[in-house]
């Protein structure tokens, strides 16, 4: 996969951010298997990027190519299509529901495809120390497990990119290590690229890194 | 599981008011229906060969009218004249209007001295209207001249009369209506000083016209040959009314100073005042169920935006729009089927309840209920579904795109 930004500016960035950032404005091609890193000061426009790539939002000026398909021309059906089979999303609001369970949240996305056995969910969530949570309402939840949730979520579908928002925000070093390692692992199996965001820039070197 | 994170905010109160309302409107509308449609054809009581638009009107006939006529010989009866004729025919309810052709020849009738009415005799008069409006299936009704039978309609009232009247008193035996049809009678017209004699059979019986009728062929015929006249005025017309029910139509009559049929008059009123009353509940029943329509529109509309955040997250999941509508679509199709389903039980006994009235009454045909209307229900409810399931598919899109 391809995503390319084309002089994208959005409305609600200021013009001096957008003088001083390495992808407002300017042209730049993400491919799939690379690990990028979009960091910024909090306001910068690193959410407003993600959502952007997924859809989501509307109001820039210049285009986002998906594989050569201008997103903001995309007709619903075809994100949705994008959504199930290429693109795959930890946004930084986490959206889970809070009315279902640890496992629910898990399970209302791997049902579309059955993508995941329950084996290997139950790995994964043996993997970011999740055990003993499965049936805890996601309203109980602290963020961090919340966090951890919705990366094994993100990971129960096909993907060409995963977009990763502040995803490790609330984790320790150590979970941070493990989640990213496992989200790696799976992009690796299906050639994927990764586009983190992060307040710093205090990542291993193997990432591209752009300041927005 | 989508049904879990869908069903929030589902208000049962609420649900069950709208679910009230709309049983409650279904019922008054099919059951407003349902009494119109089964109880409207005990007004109209047809008969087999005079259609129910035929409406028979006379001119009023005042005792001054009495007077003058005793007093002098030329004074004019109260007929109708070409001009009054061409008036009814310009009204717009009215279709077509035909005359009563009247013999101005004498007539007197007497039945065969070895059947069962013999020694009957009586002077008559006799009457006709064109062919057409005569709905019969009797192929003998017709006249040609050099033909000595004449077929006739008889008023059923007139054998009433014959049977508790005329033939107790003077002890003679009674007649039901197909013995009357074997009994030949001898008519004996006469005038111009010429005399001639005919065989007639009554091959029919009226609720409606009150006159005895005979083809229209023999009446001319018998003017002309016979008559003191031979093109008398109509004393009575046949009026084809659009709707005989029509309201305009009898204020015409009563301006005019027309009398019309009483039985007929009473019989259009009451479908008159059927056709107020059904419309009066059908609005009653539309009323309540548009206002149960809005409140499951609101209703539904809430709902959707109370879980904007959750339906937003299904769709960042890969959920289709077919997908996060299909749980609404389902539960306002159970709703509906459900609400239906229960309106059709009062319905059915609402039903049952004045049709075993009616069936006292002698009426026993009623309409086909699943084609007259559960049909027609169901096809309102249909249109209705389809609607609310298109607002659902709009509002997600709108939350969503």
């Amino acid at each position: 996969m391809e995503i390319r930004f084309s002089d994208i500016i959005p409305v609600p960035i200021p013009e001096k951010d957008i003088k001083q950032s390495e992808v407002w404005n300017r042209d730049i091609c993400f491919n799939a298997a690379e690990m990028i890193l979009i960091y910024a000061d909090s306001g910068k426009g690193k959410t407003t990027l993600v959502n952007i790539i997924f859809g989501n939002r509307k109001d820039y000026s210049g285009d986002v190519f998906i594989d050569g398909t201008n997103v903001s021309q995309m007709k619903y059906d075809d994100i949705s299509v994008l959504r199930r089979n290429k693109l795959s999303i930890v946004p930084q609001g986490l959206a889970l529901f809070d009315e279902l369970s640890m496992i629910e949240n898990i399970r209302i996305k791997n049902r579309i495809f059955n993508f995941k056995t329950e084996t290997e969910i139950s790995q994964m969530i043996k993997l970011l120390g999740l055990e003993g949570f499965e049936n805890r309402k996601a309203a109980k939840m602290s963020f961090g497990q919340k966090q951890r949730v919705s990366i094994i979520r993100a990971l129960c579908q096909p993907f060409e990119f995963i977009l990763l928002d502040e995803a490790f925000s609330h984790l320790d070093v150590g979970n941070t290590e493990i989640a990213l390692n496992l989200i790696k692992s799976e992009a690796n199996k299906q050639n994927a690229g990764i586009l983190l965001t992060s307040l710093s820039s205090d990542f291993n070197d193997e990432l591209i890194k752009y300041r927005v | 599981m989508i049904w879990k994170v869908l069903k929030n905010n589902i208000k049962p109160t609420q649900m069950a008011g709208t679910f009230f309302g709309i049983m409650l409107g279904l019922c008054i509308l099919m059951g407003a229906l349902s009494f119109y449609l089964d109880v409207r054809p005990v007004f109209e009581d047809k008969e087999s060969f005079w259609k129910d638009e035929y409406i028979i009107i006379n001119k009023q006939i005042k005792l001054t009218d009495t007077y003058n006529q005793l007093k002098s010989d030329t004074v004019s009866k109260p007929l109708f004249t070409k001009a009054e004729i061409e008036n009814l025919r310009n009204e717009v309810y009215i279709k077509d209007v035909a005359e009563f052709s009247n013999c101005s020849f004498m007539i007197s009738a007497f039945s065969d001295n070895d059947g069962p009415l013999s020694g009957f005799y009586t002077d008559l008069f006799l009457e006709a209207v064109p062919d057409k409006y005569i709905d019969v299936n009797y192929a003998n009704w017709k006249w040609e001249e050099n033909s000595d039978f004449i077929p006739a309609i008889l008023p059923k009232t007139y054998l009433n009369l014959y049977n508790f009247g005329f033939a107790q008193s003077q002890n003679l035996p009674q007649v039901s209506e197909e013995g009357v049809g074997l009994v030949k009678f001898t008519i004996m017209i006469q005038g111009q000083g010429k005399k001639q004699k005919f065989e007639t059979r009554i091959i029919g019986f009226s609720d409606r016209i009150n006159t005895i009728l005979v083809p229209e062929d023999f009446i001319k015929w018998g003017n002309k040959n016979f008559g003191t006249d031979i093109d008398p005025k109509p004393g009575r017309l046949i009026v084809i009314a659009n709707d005989p029910s029509s309201p305009d139509l009898f204020k015409y009559f009563d301006e005019h100073k027309y009398d019309v049929n009483k039985n007929q008059l009473s019989n259009s009123k009451a479908l008159a005042f059927l056709k107020i009353t059904t419309t009066i509940v059908l609005i009653i029943g539309l009323i309540i169920i548009s206002l149960a329509f809005a409140l499951m529109f609101i209703s539904v509309q809430l709902l959707l935006y109370r879980n904007n955040q959750n339906i937003r997250k299904l769709s960042m999941l890969g959920y289709t729009i077919n997908n996060i509508s299909l749980p609404y679509n389902i539960m306002l199709v159970l709703f509906f089927v459900v609400s239906f389903a229960v309106a059709l039980i009062p319905l059915f006994i609402f039903r049952d309840f004045y049709s075993s009235n009616l069936m006292l009454l002698g009426y026993e045909k009623f309409n086909t209920i699943i084609t007259n209307i559960i049909m027609p229900g169901a096809g309102f409810v249909v249109i209705i579904v389809g609607l609310l399931l298109l607002m659902v598919r709009t509002q997600i899109k709108k939350i969503i795109y």
